[in-house]
């Protein structure tokens, strides 16, 4: 009898200490939740670096180092800030720029002649969310296009240049301002400069989401704020699924960046799937579904209303493996 | 005169097929190493100068061989596949 209790007892510590540990867990994201939106009204400083720290030490269970990676990210802006002084590049606007771009994308002595290469192994993330990571990308010096424009604009901002993210379908890129003041784009996944026009047909952008703002637009300080902040939601929802805090973290982002393609649609698929934890119930609160089904129904037909078309996986894919195959196919040579 | 209109077309066509080259660090020496083409495929179209007819335009897609016959708004009345001579 003794030993049925003494069992029954460890069994509900168990349940216990492994809900405590989750909530604890849980906690780490409320946490990071709560630093980047006082960054984004304003009470604390907008440090995107910061904000991308956040995000990725919450799916780490909290256990990233942050002056390691401080450190990290400091000793590269020192290379960076020698190599342009080095070569005299000081009174260029965009020496900054094009520092950090030799050092993701070239062969050189300050990144011992290995620059970082696109990982197509996973490239969304959908097995191993740490394949979006800034982290994994310093570590193993792969990344892909959430990453790699991550890095960039981190690097950047630590020596003192100006770098913006902009979105397109499925897909992150950078923007700057040119040494002739026009913005110009930058692709970290092939090393390119494509043009607007480039990216609009390849990415099969309408001429509706280019009007409302939603891609193809340098983003705003705060805007990245808000990206970092689907980052986070997005590394919660893959190890938590939807719940609650999904649509607290989307909403409040959504204040700061309301045409957002990718908030929009992770709150349009929480929604759904209240509605559809709720249909399941013997008992279910009619009320809650029809009040949710209007919710969805409205972010659905916003994403419409500013054009989105989304562009499937597949296609996208096929997009990175295709600049590959053309540079192998003019016998180009990177040393990667 | 199919010859010539043919001929033409693929001069139209092969101009373009448009190479976009821009390099943002060309002042720091950066030699790029990605070309972005864009293949536009256009059509060689002649306008009806009779205003009365029901037919607008005349749309040659040589790639493919057809030619359309469009009405207002380019709307494709019909289509007539361009045999060889």
């Amino acid at each position: 009898m003794n030993k049925v209790v003494i069992l029954i007892l460890f069994f509900i510590f168990g349940i216990t200490s492994t809900q405590g540990q989750t909530e604890e867990q849980k906690n780490i994201y409320k946490q990071a939740f709560e630093e980047q939106l006082q960054m984004i009204k304003g009470v604390k400083k907008i440090d995107f670096k910061r904000a991308v720290y956040l995000s990725e030490n919450s799916f780490y269970e909290g256990k990233l180092n942050y002056e390691a990676f401080c450190n990290e990210i400091s000793t590269t802006g020192n290379k960076l800030k020698a190599l342009i002084k080095q070569k005299s590049l000081e009174n260029y606007k965009t020496a900054g720029n094009w520092a950090t771009f030799t050092y993701v994308m070239d062969s050189l002595p300050v990144n011992n002649f290995k620059p970082f290469t696109y990982d197509f192994e996973d490239f969304m993330g959908d097995k191993d969310w740490t394949k979006m990571f800034v982290t994994k990308l310093i570590k193993s010096k792969s990344g892909n296009c959430h990453s790699l424009p991550y890095y960039y604009k981190i690097l950047c901002e630590e020596i003192g240049a100006k770098a913006s993210l902009a979105l397109a379908p499925n897909h992150v890129y950078i923007k700057h301002v040119d040494e002739k003041g026009q913005w110009s784009n930058v692709e970290l996944t092939n090393g390119g400069f494509p043009r607007d026009q480039w990216i609009i047909k390849q990415m099969a952008i309408s001429v509706e989401s280019i009007k409302s703002g939603i891609y193809m637009s340098p983003l705003s300080q705060k805007e990245s704020i808000a990206m970092t902040m689907f980052d986070l939601t997005n590394a919660y929802e893959f190890q938590y699924g939807y719940d609650d805090f999904v649509l607290q973290t989307t909403d409040s982002a959504l204040k700061y960046f309301p045409n957002n393609i990718c908030l929009l649609m992770m709150k349009s698929n929480c929604v759904k799937y209240k509605i559809e934890k709720e249909r399941k119930k013997p008992k279910q609160n009619l009320k809650l579904i029809d009040t949710q089904i209007a919710l969805y129904k409205k972010t659905i037909a916003k994403i419409d209303n500013l054009g989105h078309k989304d562009m499937p996986p597949e296609i996208y894919e096929e997009w990175v493996k295709s600049v590959e195959e053309e540079k192998a196919k003019r016998n180009i040579t990177t040393n990667r | 005169m199919k010859s010539k209109i043919l001929l033409a077309c693929l001069a139209i066509s092969s101009l373009t097929s448009e190479a976009q080259t821009n390099n943002l660090y060309e002042i720091f020496g950066y030699k790029t190493i990605v070309v972005y083409e864009t293949k536009i495929s256009e059509m060689f179209k002649i306008i009806n100068i009779d205003p009365t007819s029901d037919i607008k335009t005349l749309a040659y897609n040589v790639e493919e061989g057809f030619v359309l016959f469009l009405g207002l708004n380019d709307s494709v009345l019909s289509k007539v596949k361009i045999e060889p001579e």
